[in-house]
């Protein structure tokens, strides 16, 4: 328990347990991703299924956490499973080399929280019609430039077919990717998933937070409470 | 009136917020052309804190009404 006495300061033993046992399914092991699998592991989350057949780039050196040089070419998930048991030796990974539609069921109905850190829109609300038919919850995020919105979505609300409409792309095809984006959205996100997860209140469940970097404004809006 | 909040970039042309003269029928369509929008161009649009969907620009405002215009981030 040395590695976690500094989180226990916010979390009592019955909730740190919760988290222990948690199982995440994380889709896309990008930007978002990295710190997410980062945060959760070092939170003391367990179980993970991570799915991505993505490998680093060179153009990921400037903000995704697990991409080095010297990895340039690899598999993400791969590079990601060794870093975590690294990080967390008692940490049990399952890894999915293929894209969402080839995941066999079982990952999704042993899952207790469904992490959209994706960077296709079309593979967002795939994950989100993927919560609605499992009955699972999905922490959504998305970043471009300075910007970036993060919340839960429970089976059966739409939001992130309502975020995005009609759009393929959003801000980010402009805007571009800067270093701290996905560092700070996807710390946002392993907030909510250590609050979602331990039953802490004030998650945002079914409320999104927008994040704007440049001004500050930090905005809670699809209130649908 | 009605109050139109901007996020995003939206905030760096328009500003945070503009405020439009409410009447009889307006919808959401007539707002974002008034303040120089094409009601074509693909945004996020939400009443009060509800998200209208497809048919946004359709949607009648009521006078006092708040809506927030956005477009989302995509990447990850």
């Amino acid at each position: 328990m040395e590695r976690f006495k500094d989180s226990l300061g916010i979390l009592n033993e019955e909730q740190f347990e919760r988290i222990k046992h948690a199982r995440i399914l994380l889709v896309g092991l990008g930007g978002l991703g990295g710190y997410i699998a980062n945060g959760l592991v070092r939170l003391g989350v367990e179980r993970f299924t991570l799915v991505d057949y993505d490998r680093f780039e060179t153009s990921n050196l400037n903000r995704q956490l697990f991409s080095t040089p010297g990895n340039v070419g690899e598999k993400k998930a791969d590079v990601l499973r060794q870093a975590m048991k690294e990080i967390y030796p008692d940490v049990s990974i399952e890894v999915h080399d293929g894209d969402l539609a080839s995941l066999d069921d079982a990952p999704v109905q042993n899952a207790d929280l469904i992490i959209d850190a994706t960077d296709h829109v079309a593979t967002k609300l795939d994950i989100e019609r993927l919560g609605a038919e499992f009955e699972k919850p999905v922490l959504h995020g998305g970043i471009g430039g300075w910007y970036g919105q993060l919340g839960i979505i429970t089976p059966g609300e739409k939001l992130i077919s309502a975020l995005y409409g009609d759009n393929e792309k959003g801000v980010e095809e402009t805007l571009k990717c800067p270093t701290f984006a996905p560092a700070v959205i996807g710390n946002l996100m392993v907030v909510e998933a250590l609050k979602f997860l331990a039953g802490m209140k004030h998650a945002l469940i079914n409320r999104v937070l927008f994040v704007d970097l440049l001004t500050h404004d930090y905005d809670i809006l699809f209130d649908t409470e | 009136m009605v109050k139109v909040i901007f996020y995003s970039y939206l905030k760096d042309l328009y500003g945070r917020t503009v405020e439009v003269q409410h009447e009889p029928g307006l919808t959401v369509g007539d707002i974002v052309e008034r303040i120089g929008i094409s009601r074509q161009k693909a945004l996020t649009v939400l009443l009060e804190k509800q998200a209208l969907g497809r048919q946004a620009m359709d949607v009648e405002v009521e006078p006092d009404s708040t809506i927030h215009i956005l477009p989302p981030a995509g990447g990850g």
